[in-house]
């Protein structure tokens, strides 16, 4: 595409103010988070590890995150195995309702999560489930299956069916196409679709809030409660800081494993 | 007679309303090179995917050696499948995917890459083995899908289209190799192609379809040159057709002929030698193609005669457009087709 080059600076100029307003706050609160006064003030005075070290002691925050982990890694587990079934079975078979079904898989992530909350909530006190841990995974889950499906669907269609005949063709059951070519096949799909269905439990706090019970805190919660608390702001700022640092490494794992040559088939 | 290495009896396949094979017997001896031959749409796949056992056959039954294998799942048979796409497995090097067969079939992994070793040294890529199918041409990905089905030792090797993806030189190229492989090897070949010279260099026999029959079993001299129905006659190779008013007129016979270009000429005598036939006509086309020309006559006594004259010398006449031309063949070179096309399919058009 031809453009010219006052046109190519006005693109670039834009390209870059969008990232400073995606970037600015999240940089400033990584620089808040080492800042000696416990507000929000600018600028920033001082530089001190003081809260980093108060927050790492802290019970709340840590719970909070190991809830977190744990909830998203067991609604992930679900969303692999279900998701996977489900992208077999509406890629390879032909059956009655086929669209219809599909569409009720992927719709849970377009609805809006306050009506899928107070479904989900309203679903369980109705058959007398106590909302808890469990309740929560069932919740995220839902949304994290349409992750793993999509990626899991648009995979399997791009595999030409000649690879399975090809495999059946040379003395393979369908176990056996299944375990040496299908699956290693769609691998770099899957822990694609696993990561980012792990990220979109992890900060997920709408559906959190009516499904998790009143003792579950996840990290989303916990920064829901604490943010506006004086004291608190600090250590805010330091576990808000380590999240985004520490979800840096998925997406690009994600990434890298999605855009692989390799993985193009 | 033996039993057939290969033998469909009266096979037929429908999709939905589609009939793809439509009541097809043929019998496949051991060691043959036996081309599938038809335009796309034909059946000549369909039945290869019959015989391979990607496709339950809707009434009829496949033989291998004698043995009904019709319901036979494709990892039970004792066939193997070299595809249009090739379908090499993308994540294994070339190695792994000619080890493929044996390896899902229990071999112990020494005597498996010695088999490897030796399909790949039949294919001329021994020195292929770590690269992986994206780092191959086209011909070299169709010799390592060659490797992988011969590793297994098959009794039947079937080919779908084969050298369909590759360009007419690498394409000719893989003709001998193929030819030469089957040679060295003794296995059956079945060939389905689209390219009637393909099907011709290759084969010690072709099947030609049309509509999901078979139109003519035999060898290809006996395709080209005794061409049962009208529509082999034009599929394998050109051919004018003389009708049978246009015979009456010309011949004194109301049968229809068939004639091949490379046998009609220019008359250069004013009458016609003993036994052969003269007719005048207008130049209607005229194609040049390198070894030759090709010129279409529109004769007087109502048909279309396509003449092929060699490209002798330099500024030798050629009849331009519109010419008025007397063209000449002989009596003999006349075919007479056996039976006309057996079922009302107009030629050339798909099912």
């Amino acid at each position: 595409m031809y453009l010219s080059s006052s046109a190519r600076w006005a693109l670039r100029a834009f390209t870059a103010l969008v990232l400073i307003v995606l970037y600015a706050p999240i940089v400033y609160v990584a620089r808040l988070s080492v800042n000696t006064a416990r507000n929000y003030a600018w600028p920033p005075r001082g530089f001190t590890f003081e809260w980093w070290q108060k927050a790492f002691h802290e019970t709340g925050p840590r719970e909070a995150l190991l809830h977190s982990v744990q909830t998203g890694l067991t609604a992930t587990a679900i969303a692999l195995v279900l998701g996977t079934l489900a992208a077999f079975a509406l890629t390879r078979a032909k059956f009655f309702g086929r669209n219809a079904v599909s569409l009720f898989i992927v719709l849970p992530i377009a609805l809006p999560g306050i009506v899928t909350g107070i479904a989900l909530l309203s679903g369980f006190e109705r058959v007398g489930i106590t909302v808890s841990f469990s309740t929560l995974v069932v919740a995220h889950a839902t949304f994290c299956v349409v992750i793993v499906y999509n990626n899991a669907a648009a995979r399997l269609r791009r595999l030409s069916p000649n690879l399975r005949e090809a495999s059946a063709d040379l003395g393979a059951e369908g176990w056996q196409t299944f375990r040496l070519v299908t699956f290693p096949l769609m691998r770099t799909a899957l822990v694609a679709g696993g990561l980012l269905a792990f990220a979109l439990s992890f900060d997920e706090i709408i559906v959190t809030t009516f499904t998790a019970g009143i003792g579950y805190k996840t990290l989303p919660l916990w920064f829901a409660d604490n943010f506006s608390r004086p004291n608190a702001i600090p250590t805010v700022n330091v576990v808000a800081t380590f999240v985004v640092l520490a979800s840096v490494i998925p997406v690009w794992l994600a990434q890298r494993l999605t855009d692989r040559p390799g993985s193009a088939v | 007679m033996t039993t057939p290495a290969v033998a469909a009896r009266t096979v037929t396949k429908r999709f939905g309303t589609i009939t793809a094979v439509d009541g097809v017997s043929v019998e496949i001896a051991g060691g043959e090179f036996f081309s599938l031959l038809g335009p796309s749409g034909s059946g000549k796949t369909t039945m290869l995917r019959m015989i391979a056992g990607f496709e339950l056959p809707t009434s009829g039954r496949i033989e291998l050696d004698g043995e009904d294998v019709t319901r036979q799942p494709p990892f039970d048979r004792d066939v193997n499948t070299v595809f249009q796409d090739y379908a090499l497995f993308p994540h294994m090097n070339v190695r792994k995917n000619v080890e493929y067969g044996l390896r899902v079939k229990g071999v112990a992994k020494s005597e498996r890459r010695e088999r490897a070793e030796a399909a790949l040294h039949t294919v001329r890529l021994e020195a292929f083995g770590e690269r992986k199918p994206d780092q191959l041409s086209g011909g070299q990905r169709q010799r390592v899908a060659l490797a992988r089905a011969l590793v297994n030792e098959p009794k039947v090797l079937l080919l779908d289209e084969p050298l369909g993806a590759l360009d007419r030189k690498l394409r000719e190229e893989m003709q001998l190799e193929l030819a030469r492989i089957q040679r060295d090897v003794g296995i059956t070949f079945i060939f389905v192609t689209h390219d009637q010279g393909e099907a011709l260099t290759l084969s010690s026999r072709v099947a030609v379809f049309n509509a999901g029959r078979i139109e003519q079993v035999g060898t290809p001299r006996e395709i080209y040159e005794a061409p049962a129905t009208e529509f082999v006659a034009s599929f394998v190779g050109t051919t004018s057709v003389i009708g049978e008013e246009a015979a009456a007129a010309l011949l004194g016979e109301s049968t229809a002929r068939v004639l091949r270009p490379e046998r009609v000429r220019m008359a250069t005598a004013a009458t016609a030698p003993e036994g052969c036939v003269q007719a005048p006509g207008t130049v209607a086309d005229v194609q040049y193609h390198g070894d030759g020309t090709r010129v279409r006559v529109e004769i007087d006594a109502g048909a279309s005669l396509v003449a092929e004259l060699p490209n002798r010398h330099e500024g030798e006449s050629v009849p331009a457009l519109g010419d008025r031309v007397t063209v000449e063949f002989d009596r003999s070179d006349l075919m007479t087709l056996e039976r006309s096309t057996s079922h009302d399919q107009p030629i050339g058009e798909k099912p």
